[in-house]
C-alpha cells in the first residue's frame, strides 16, 4: 500500500526533475556518434519524427498513470486495469532497476574522470592505457560505483522536495550552461565547420534505409526516458492541479536540445583536431571508447583543453547523477508501494543497488551484457505500457485519465492512433532489427547462446526469467500494492 | 558546409531549441506554484 505521498512544491521543480531524468549520458556520448554514422541531417529528421511517434505519447501515458493511480510502476497498471495484469508494470519497474545497477557504475566512471582532470597532467598522456588500467583489475570502478550510489541515496533520503527538486534546480541549469560552454568552445576551433557539416548535412538517400529509422527510434526511446517507469514515479508526486501535458512536451524538447548541444560540442572537437579518417575511427569507437579514450586525447590538443575537459566530465557527471537519482527514487517507490517505509526503502535500494552493480563495475563484459539486455528491455516496457492503455481503452485513457478537468492542454486524437497502432509496430520492428543485428553482426556463431554477451539467447533468458518470476508472484504482489480485483 | 547542411541546421536547431524556449516561456507564464 502507498504511504502518504510528498508532492513537488513548484512547477519548475517538476520540470527540472523531469528534464534531469531524461538528460543522461546517452545524450552526450551516444547521440553525436549515432547521428554522424547514420546520414547526419537525414537521421535528425527520423529522430524528430520519433519524438512524437514514441517518446511523447509514452511520457504522457506514464505521467497520467502515476498521477491517476498514485502508484509507481509496481502498482499503477494493476490499479488501472486489474490485478491480473499487474506484472506488466512490475516488469517496467524492475527492468529500470536492472539498468540502475550498471548505470551507477557509469556515473562512477564519469565522477572518476572528472576527479582525474583535476589531478596530474600525466593521467591522460596515454588515455587507452589509463582506461585499460582503470577498468581491468582495479578496485577503483567499484569504489566510484559505491560513491555514486551513496550520493544518489543521500539525495533521495532527503525526500522529493528537499532531495530531488532542490538537487535538480542546481544540476540542470548548470548542466545546460556547461553544455553551452563546451559547444561554444568547440565552435570556435579552426575546422569546426567540418563537424557541423557531418552532423547536419543531410544524405537524403539514407532516408530510404531502415537502419537510419531504427537507429533514430532507438536513440529517441533510450534518450527521452519514455517507458522507464521514472516519469510514472514522478507522476505520483504531482498535485491534482499540476499540468503534466506541457511538462511532457517540455521534457522531450529539453532532452533533444541537450543532445544537439552535445552533438555540436563533440562533433566540432573531433573534426577540428583529427583528419577525417581518424575522426571516423573515433566516432566508431563506441560510447566508452569515444568518451574516455578519444575525447581526452583531443582536448589535450586544444588551447585550455584541460579546463574544457574538466567541464565536459563535470557535465557528464551531472547528467548521469540527475538520471541516477530518478532511478533510485523509482526503486524506492517500488519498495514503498510494496509496504516498506521510505526510511527503510532508501538504504535497502542503496545496498542492493551497490551489490548487484559490482559485477558490472568489475567486468566490462558483464556491463555490456546488462546494457544490451535491459536497454532492449525498455522496448518491451514501452509495449507493456501501450498494452495496459489499450486494455483500459486507448481513447478512454486519453479522455478520462489525461484530459481531466485539471489539464489545461488537452491531448488530441493523434495520441490514440500512435499508442494503438504505431507503438506496437515500432516495438516489433525494433525487436526484429536488434535480434537480426545480434545474429548477423554482433555474434554470428553464438547468437542463440545465453552465455554470450550480445546474444538473442541471453535477452530471451533474462527477460523470460523475470517474467516467469513476476507471473508466479503476481497474486501476492498485486495484493501488496492494492491492485484492483477484476 | 553545404547549403543543404546550413538549411537543415537552421530547421533542426530552430525547431528544437526554439520549441524548448517557447515551452519554457509557456510554463513560466503559468507561474511557479
Amino acid at each position: 500500500m502507498s504511504e502518504n505521498n510528498e508532492q513537488f512544491a513548484t512547477r519548475w521543480g517538476i520540470l527540472l526533475a523531469a528534464i534531469g531524468m531524461a538528460v543522461g549520458t546517452g545524450n552526450i556520448w551516444r547521440f553525436p556518434r549515432v547521428a554522424a554514422a547514420n546520414g547526419g541531417g537525414a537521421f535528425l529528421i527520423a529522430w524528430l519524427v520519433f519524438m512524437f511517434a514514441w517518446s511523447i505519447p509514452l511520457v504522457l501515458s506514464e505521467f497520467a498513470l502515476g498521477k491517476h493511480t498514485r502508484r509507481g510502476p509496481a502498482g499503477a497498471i494493476g490499479h488501472l486495469i486489474g490485478a491480473r495484469h499487474n506484472w506488466l508494470g512490475a516488469f517496467v519497474g524492475l527492468c529500470t532497476a536492472f539498468i540502475m545497477f550498471y548505470y551507477s557504475v557509469v556515473t562512477g566512471w564519469c565522477l572518476k574522470y572528472f576527479v582525474a582532470t583535476l589531478g596530474s597532467t600525466q593521467h591522460f598522456a596515454e588515455p587507452e592505457a589509463y582506461w585499460q588500467q582503470f577498468t581491468t583489475g582495479s578496485i577503483e570502478p567499484v569504489v566510484y560505483h559505491f560513491a555514486a550510489m551513496a550520493i544518489g541515496c543521500l539525495i533521495i533520503s532527503r525526500g522529493v522536495v528537499k532531495g530531488i527538486e532542490r538537487t535538480n534546480r542546481i544540476l540542470i541549469p548548470l548542466l545546460f550552461l556547461l553544455l553551452i560552454a563546451a559547444a561554444a568552445r568547440a565552435l570556435t576551433l579552426p575546422g569546426a565547420m567540418k563537424g557541423l557539416g557531418f552532423l547536419f548535412t543531410p544524405d537524403w538517400g539514407q532516408l530510404a534505409s531502415h537502419k537510419v529509422w531504427l537507429e533514430a527510434l532507438s536513440q529517441s526511446a533510450w534518450s527521452v526516458g519514455a517507458a522507464w517507469g521514472l516519469v510514472m514515479t514522478y507522476g505520483v508526486y504531482l498535485k491534482k492541479r499540476d499540468d503534466f501535458v506541457l511538462t511532457s512536451y517540455t521534457t522531450a524538447f529539453g532532452d533533444y536540445s541537450a543532445s544537439l548541444l552535445a552533438g555540436i560540442a563533440v562533433m566540432c572537437t573531433v573534426f577540428a583536431v583529427l583528419p577525417e579518417v581518424d575522426a571516423r575511427a573515433a566516432l566508431g569507437a563506441g560510447n566508452e571508447g569515444l568518451t574516455f579514450i578519444w575525447l581526452p586525447k583531443l582536448f589535450e590538443q586544444i588551447p585550455a583543453g584541460r579546463f574544457f575537459l574538466a567541464l565536459f566530465f563535470l557535465a557528464l557527471s551531472f547528467a548521469a547523477m540527475s538520471s541516477l537519482i530518478a532511478m533510485i527514487e523509482m526503486s524506492t517507490r517500488i519498495c514503498v508501494d510494496l509496504g516498506i517505509t521510505r526510511r527503510r526503502a532508501v538504504p535497502l535500494v542503496g545496498v542492493v543497488g551497490f551489490l548487484l552493480g559490482i559485477p558490472s563495475a568489475w567486468k566490462l563484459g558483464v556491463f555490456q551484457n546488462q546494457d544490451w539486455v535491459w536497454g532492449l528491455g525498455l522496448m518491451v516496457s514501452g509495449l507493456f505500457i501501450a498494452l495496459a492503455v489499450a486494455v483500459f481503452g486507448t481513447d478512454r485513457f486519453r479522455r478520462e485519465v489525461i484530459n481531466t478537468e485539471d489539464e489545461p492542454h488537452p491531448v488530441g486524437r493523434w495520441f490514440t492512433f500512435v499508442m494503438r497502432f504505431v507503438v506496437p509496430v515500432e516495438f516489433l520492428a525494433l525487436m526484429i532489427w536488434w535480434f537480426y543485428q545480434s545474429a548477423t553482426n554482433y555474434d554470428r556463431e553464438g547468437w542463440w547462446n545465453p552465455l554470450r554477451t550480445y546474444s538473442v539467447g541471453t535477452t530471451v533468458l533474462q527477460w523470460g526469467g523475470l517474467i516467469v518470476v513476476l507471473l508466479l508472484l503476481n497474486r501476492w504482489w498485486a495484493a501488496r500494492v492494492g491492485a484492483k480485483e477484476q | 558546409m553545404s547549403a543543404s547542411g546550413w538549411i537543415m541546421m537552421v530547421i533542426v536547431l530552430g525547431g528544437v531549441w526554439g520549441g524548448f524556449v517557447y515551452l519554457l516561456l509557456k510554463s513560466a507564464r503559468q507561474g511557479n506554484k
